[in-house]
């Protein structure tokens, strides 16, 4: 008992500060001229086309990750494609990798006139800037949300289902089409959901195909991001009118997305997987598809960056003449380069082991509506959370002590305030690992512990943890990953003494120096590499097997 | 009678007082009370969901109760949380930590003391040995089979010497030979460290076989304390009758003289209470025999040596057990006489 009061000493007045507070003062800011803000907000024709446009691309983006996701996911499930293994690693790649980094392959591929795929036509035949390429790019990067759900709910489905119908009569395909076909179509839905909600909340992709050219697409995060830019108190109540139209709309997207999760098939009773559906024809051709899809909206975008990051001369055909790792030199050894990566890979150290203490803290509390506090800021999209952050701490904090001491704290411009954003935007990583960890922990376990002569944190910290500590350990990977290349919050909060990886890439790519870009965002993919390489040998550890 | 006299001391370890507990709208344990007597293995029996188990999570401290108060050996220990109630327990499923080594599961209750290593290697030893598991200590509880794991449990739960040891069902998990086996081993650990033991079972054999006392439990209350024989010869209520060997008993209304269940009837034995009263007799009890009452013979179930015979007395199921000589003559539809030896007449409430 006196170890849980001491960990919600510490847990709640945090969630407090960084959750409750910020969003509350964004909520006050918005109401505090009255609906008025709105009203002025709307008739802006620079806001409504924003609205607008922030519909369709998320509309379109979830869209083609609904057509690109669902059906690759129930050909990983169900089918015996060639090189399975391999191909799913490859298809699951673009949700590790930040949607900035596609955005930046497909402008060197595709760009009008330097694009690879124009100059090797001869004719600007693409064009990625606007609407079509925000869409193109997102969807792109996000239909791994929808095929995960999709093949998990195939391959949990009980497979009495499909043989009941093979029984009726039914051929494979009708039977899986009857069987299984109902259950996925759950959680596809769900997933797009969240593909939509992913992509209203993105600012780097539209950022770079959408703001940077001649006829400019503005969506709401980037034009609240200018709003915040221009600085002036009519932008700024705008920008708040407009981050509280977004943060409804992702509630909305949340709600709807977690109604279709839940429906989700209870894994099957006897722990028997659906086997392979056997129809060759369908297989050969799915495996060809899904390859092709692999190479050219995956393995094709990581090349050209590659080769942008090593390209000599933009102006010559690429080859091996052509290429050069003096670029990769030169960024390499700009000391402002190297401090940014730093602070990134350190900001993202620190984030993910708080989001992971965090999370087993309250994992330890077992007070659910705490939990689901810290679990809802992942819906929030970061534009709106650093807008909240801002308004809530730019202000200098004193605490007075004793009447004597004054402590003036100013978190603005300093690496804690981006370390705050990170931890509260991805706390749910921490809360859900931990949370499903413990909760798949016999109770009796700890109860043993507890007849030993151990206090409830002694058997937690003795029993619980070590048996989380591969989820725990996978959760700080998949935390430590967005916060080390993160953007969207970073261009706001980040102050010109502490640059990280994303915005440096930001400055770099808006300042016309791609190839130097393309060796920064080399980077974020080697991250992503090693992360994902570890996350595997987690996997396969025998420690794991507990429980 | 005489044995249960002569374990125990006599003096109580463990007392519950109108310990209660509901969960939301369900009360899982009625006002209850009970008193276990040093160096005494009692049972709590019942069938799942009596509420035996939510009673033994309470003496260990792992339920807080609505109310009542739990004391051993003397002192209230209510308030305590469990690790400071000096207890040992073995759980059903086990329990044993998958991440530490067997010498590191059972040595775990005097590391929490904070006794010296030396010391603690020395009677992790000990504790193996009484569970037959020497040199076993370096061994990862995968490497362990069920019935090894269990005992793994049980060294844990005995090494710090506790006051009082709890068994949750801890046989249920394991095939009938291990359990056979283990039951035997429990009896030898309770006699020689005289260690005052509290059994939860269902399985009302293991009751019998274990137990000094059992305390057969139904819907949140106790229905019958006494020593095995007691509860097994002569059942207090219906339920006890019904649960304990599988009995007979048949609702019945009693004017002194006749006992009349439905359109059967029967001359009430001596000293019958009158009233709505409950008829209980043991399968074993059943007996053919000319002066009996009808009964027609719907199943027989062949038990090896022995035939069970499933009855209908004018509409009243029975089961009768007989020799397998004896029941040579009972063919299916055929109608028997049949005495109902050892025939007790309980007053129902």
């Amino acid at each position: 008992m006196r170890a849980k009061v001491l960990v919600a000493a510490v847990v709640v007045p945090l969630l407090a500060a960084f959750i409750a507070l910020p969003l509350a003062i964004l909520a006050i800011r918005s109401l505090a001229d009255g609906p008025a803000v709105y009203a002025a907000a709307a008739a802006d024709a620079d806001n409504r086309r924003a609205l607008v446009n922030t519909l369709v691309t998320g509309g379109g983006a979830a869209l083609l990750a609904l057509v690109a996701g669902a059906p690759l996911g129930a050909a990983l499930a169900r089918l015996r494609l060639r090189g399975a293994r391999a191909l799913s690693m490859l298809l699951v790649l673009p949700i590790a990798v930040p949607p900035y980094v596609w955005a930046m392959a497909w402008i060197a591929l595709a760009s009008p006139r330097a694009g690879w795929l124009n100059r090797l036509a001869g004719a600007p035949l693409v064009d990625i800037y606007g609407a079509g390429g925000i869409v193109w790019v997102l969807g792109l990067a996000l239909y791994p949300l929808v095929l995960l759900p999709t093949r998990a709910a195939l391959e949990a489905a009980d497979p009495a289902l499909e043989e009941a119908a093979r029984i009726g009569g039914a051929g494979p395909l009708r039977a899986f089409a009857t069987g299984a076909l109902p259950l996925a179509a759950r959680a596809a839905a769900s997933g797009t959901l969240l593909a939509f909600l992913a992509a209203i909340s993105a600012f780097g992709v539209p950022y770079l195909l959408g703001v940077a050219t001649e006829r400019p697409v503005l969506v709401a995060t980037t034009r609240v991001y200018q709003a915040l830019a221009l600085g002036a108190e009519q932008d700024v109540r705008s920008a708040i009118a407009l981050c509280v139209l977004l943060l409804a709309l992702a509630a909305l997207a949340t709600v709807a997305a977690s109604r279709f999760g839940r429906g989700a098939p209870a894994p099957a009773g006897k722990g028997r997987r659906p086997a392979p559906l056997d129809a060759p024809r369908l297989t050969r051709a799915a495996g060809v598809a899904a390859w092709t899809f692999a190479a050219a909206g995956v393995l094709l975008p990581i090349l050209s960056i590659v080769v942008s990051a090593l390209t000599r001369r933009f102006d010559e055909p690429p080859g091996p003449s052509n290429l050069t790792l003096a670029q990769v030199a030169d960024v390499l050894g700009d000391a402002g380069h190297v401090r940014a990566i730093l602070h990134s890979v350190g900001l993202g150290a620190a984030a993910a082991s708080l989001i992971v203490a965090i999370g087993a803290a309250l994992a330890f509390l077992r007070v659910s509506p705490l939990s689901r506090l810290a679990e809802a800021a992942y819906a929030i999209p970061g534009s709106v959370l650093a807008l909240a952050i801002l308004l809530a701490f730019s202000r200098e904090v004193r605490v007075i002590v004793l009447e004597r001491v004054t402590i003036a704290v100013s978190m603005m411009g300093t690496l804690w305030v981006l370390l705050v954003a990170y931890v509260v935007k991805y706390l749910a990583f921490g809360v859900r690992a931990a949370e499903t960890a413990a909760r798949s922990v016999d109770p009796a376990l700890e109860e043993a512990a507890r007849i030993s002569g151990a206090g409830a944190g002694r058997a937690f910290v003795d029993v619980t943890l070590p048996l989380a500590r591969p989820a725990l350990a996978a959760a700080w990977l998949l935390a430590f990953l967005p916060c080390a290349t993160e953007l969207t919050m970073s261009v706001l909060l980040a102050g010109p003494r502490t640059p990280v990886l994303g915005t440096v890439l930001f400055e770099l790519m808006s300042y016309a120096d791609p190839p130097s870009a393309a060796v920064l965002a080399c980077v974020c993919l080697g991250l992503v590499v090693v992360a994902h390489a570890a996350l595997r040998w987690l996997g396969r550890s025998p420690s794991g097997a507990a429980t | 009678m005489a044995r249960a006299l002569a374990v125990g001391s006599g003096d109580v370890s463990v007392r519950l007082e109108s310990i209660s507990k509901s969960f939301g709208a369900s009360v899982a344990v009625h006002p209850l009370t009970l008193s276990i007597d040093r160096g005494v293995l009692l049972a709590l029996l019942g069938p799942s969901g009596c509420g035996k188990t939510t009673t033994l999570r309470i003496i260990a401290g792992l339920e807080r109760p609505d109310g009542g108060r739990v004391s051993i050996d003397g002192t209230d220990v209510t308030p305590l949380p469990p690790e400071r109630r000096g207890l040992g327990m073995v759980f059903q499923q086990y329990a044993v930590w998958p991440h530490r080594d067997v010498a590191g599961n059972v040595a775990y209750p005097l590391e929490r003391q904070g006794l010296p290593r030396a010391e603690v290697a020395k009677r992790v030893e000990e504790a193996l040995g009484l569970v037959h598991l020497e040199g076993l200590g370096g061994r990862r509880p995968h490497e362990l089979s069920g019935g090894q794991l269990q005992r793994v449990a049980l060294a844990r739960a005995l090494i710090a010497r506790p006051r009082v040891l709890l068994l949750d069902e801890p046989l249920s998990n394991l095939d009938a030979r291990l359990r056979e086996e283990l039951r035997v081993e429990i009896r030898a650990l309770k006699r020689r460290l005289e260690i005052t033991t509290i059994l939860v079972t269902h399985d009302q054999e293991e009751a019998l076989a274990i137990a000094d006392r059992v305390a057969v439990m139904s819907a949140g209350r106790i229905e019958q304390v006494g020593t095995p024989a007691e509860v097994f010869a002569s059942p207090a209520t219906p339920f006890v009758a019904r649960f304990v060997g599988g009995g007979n008993a048949v609702d019945a209304d009693s004017d002194g003289s006749t006992l009349r269940a439905g359109a059967a009837s029967l001359a009430a034995p001596p000293g019958a209470p009158a009233g709505p009263v409950t008829l209980v007799a043991r399968p074993s009890d059943l007996r053919l025999d000319p002066r009996g009452v009808p009964m027609t013979v719907v199943d027989r179930l062949y038990l090896g040596d022995r035939v069970e015979l499933r009855l209908d007395w004018e509409g009243n199921p029975m089961r009768a057990v007989l020799a397998a000589s004896e029941a040579a003559a009972a063919k299916i539809g055929s109608t028997l006489t049949v005495v109902l030896g050892n025939l007790r007449v309980l007053r129902r409430t």
